[in-house]
């Protein structure tokens, strides 16, 4: 009766079964750390588009002073960027375990030690103005990206009694005051106060959107302290 | 027991087997009969179905006799490539493995799991063995495989984490959860109780 290693080796040599080359799994290798390596730059990616996204609509506004919004615009804006991130870091997980001694690394120290890199790349990417990039990038090719920007920067600039405004202006300055038409057709009476800053070089003249911080004076009437441009450009960040 | 000697070895034995395969032959002989106990442990399955699968376990590994690394004993390796074969020749045929062993290594299993599980001394090591082995064919696959591999085939943790291509760390904690089941597991069990 013939053993075992004698209908193996008949088989293979029947079959001419070759091992697999080398390099095939040197490219296997390569292929799962540059996986790996992608989903850490694209999580950095995301994270400091988010960054952008957040400062663009106006995070600087103290979420203290306007807590409902914080609460229903920028809490859930974030969770979504995160939710990516976190899919992200996932994935690195994944991959990373399957390379040859990837299996040895603990879920508990993978997962952190990615979110550490993904942090601190994304730091350094936000340090040299990628965030901007990356937002133009994704405005121009992502899908919706830019619609979803831009109604989620209305409907957190729509709050009036929250001290933020936004819409076009009608008349030019005479002075002290001028028109504004806001994001949903109402007129509004803007008055300024003499400290009031004009940022990013806003200019009423062209008809451009603008967001307005100040205090709600009565129906119609609005107090701008700051004036900022609805598109922030290179030059006003 | 010097690791990094016996490993060059292994990368030797592999090297041979890849520049001509009746070289192969040598490591087939090597590992034929602890892999055939391996899958009957592990899978329960029938004679010739053991055959069937060693024999698709052995072109599996001829075929990636290049990805071998020799940091890790080839023993390790080769028993990955078993375990991962077997169970997917078990999830096929959705059949329970039956956990089979001849009597004088069931009583040794036995004589190591009565400290482990701190089984009363009263309790014969042979009525031990013989109800042991329902008890862990009745526990779910991850708690079964790191008790076959931990008692059945008596690997170290490391050489279960590379078998297994887990952690270390979680190999040990299986490995706690898995006794704590088969404590539990023989204290339900009539057959113990009546011991």
């Amino acid at each position: 009766m013939e053993s075992l290693p004698e209908k193996i080796i008949e088989r293979i040599q029947k079959e001419d079964i070759k091992p697999s080359p080398r390099w095939v799994f040197t490219a296997r290798e390569v292929l799962l750390w540059c996986l790996v390596a992608l989903c850490l730059i694209f999580a950095a990616i995301i994270l400091v588009t988010d960054i952008y996204f957040l400062r663009d609509i106006g995070i600087d506004i103290l979420p203290e002073a306007y807590p409902a919004v914080w609460r229903n615009i920028i809490i859930p804006i974030s969770s979504a960027w995160l939710l990516i991130v976190l899919a992200t870091l996932l994935a690195v997980y994944i991959y990373y375990t399957r390379t040859e001694g990837g299996y040895r690394s603990r879920r508990r120290v993978v997962l952190p030690l990615s979110a550490s890199i993904v942090i601190l790349l994304g730091l350094l990417l936000h340090a040299t103005g990628y965030g901007r990039l990356s937002h133009d990038y994704a405005r121009s090719y992502v899908p919706a990206y830019r619609a979803w920007h831009e109604e989620t920067k209305r409907a957190y600039w729509m709050h009036p009694e929250a001290g933020l405004l936004t819409g076009t202006f009608l008349t030019n300055p005479s002075g002290t005051s001028l028109v504004l038409i806001d994001e949903i057709g109402r007129q509004w009476n803007i008055r300024f106060a003499s400290d009031t800053i004009w940022e990013g070089g806003v200019n009423s003249a062209t008809g451009d959107p603008v967001r307005l911080i100040g205090t709600e004076d009565g129906p119609g009437f609005f107090v701008a302290r700051i004036v900022r441009p609805f598109t922030t450009t290179a030059s006003s960040q | 027991m010097n690791e990094p000697q016996i490993n060059r070895q292994d990368a030797e034995l592999v090297r041979a087997a890849i520049q001509d395969p009746r070289e192969y032959g040598t490591l087939v002989a090597r590992f034929a009969a602890p892999l055939s106990r391996y899958v009957v442990r592990l899978a329960g399955l029938s004679h010739d179905d053991v055959q069937d699968v060693l024999q698709e376990v052995f072109i599996k590994i001829y075929r990636n006799l290049n990805s071998y690394n020799p940091e890790m004993p080839l023993s390790s390796w080769v028993y990955r490539i078993a375990h991962n074969e077997t169970i997917s020749h078990l999830r096929k045929n959705t059949a329970r493995p039956t956990i089979s062993m001849d009597s004088e290594e069931g009583e040794s299993i036995a004589a190591t799991l009565r400290s482990e599980l701190d089984l009363s001394k009263e309790t014969d090591e042979k009525f031990i063995a013989e109800r042991i082995q329902e008890v862990v064919q009745s526990l779910p696959e991850k708690y079964r495989e790191v008790i076959v591999l931990r008692y059945f085939e008596d690997k170290d943790y490391q050489e279960i984490s590379d078998i297994l291509k887990k952690p270390p760390g979680t190999v040990a904690t299986l490995l706690s959860r898995a006794k704590e089941k088969l404590k539990k597991s023989v204290a339900e069990n009539p057959a113990f109780r009546s011991a």
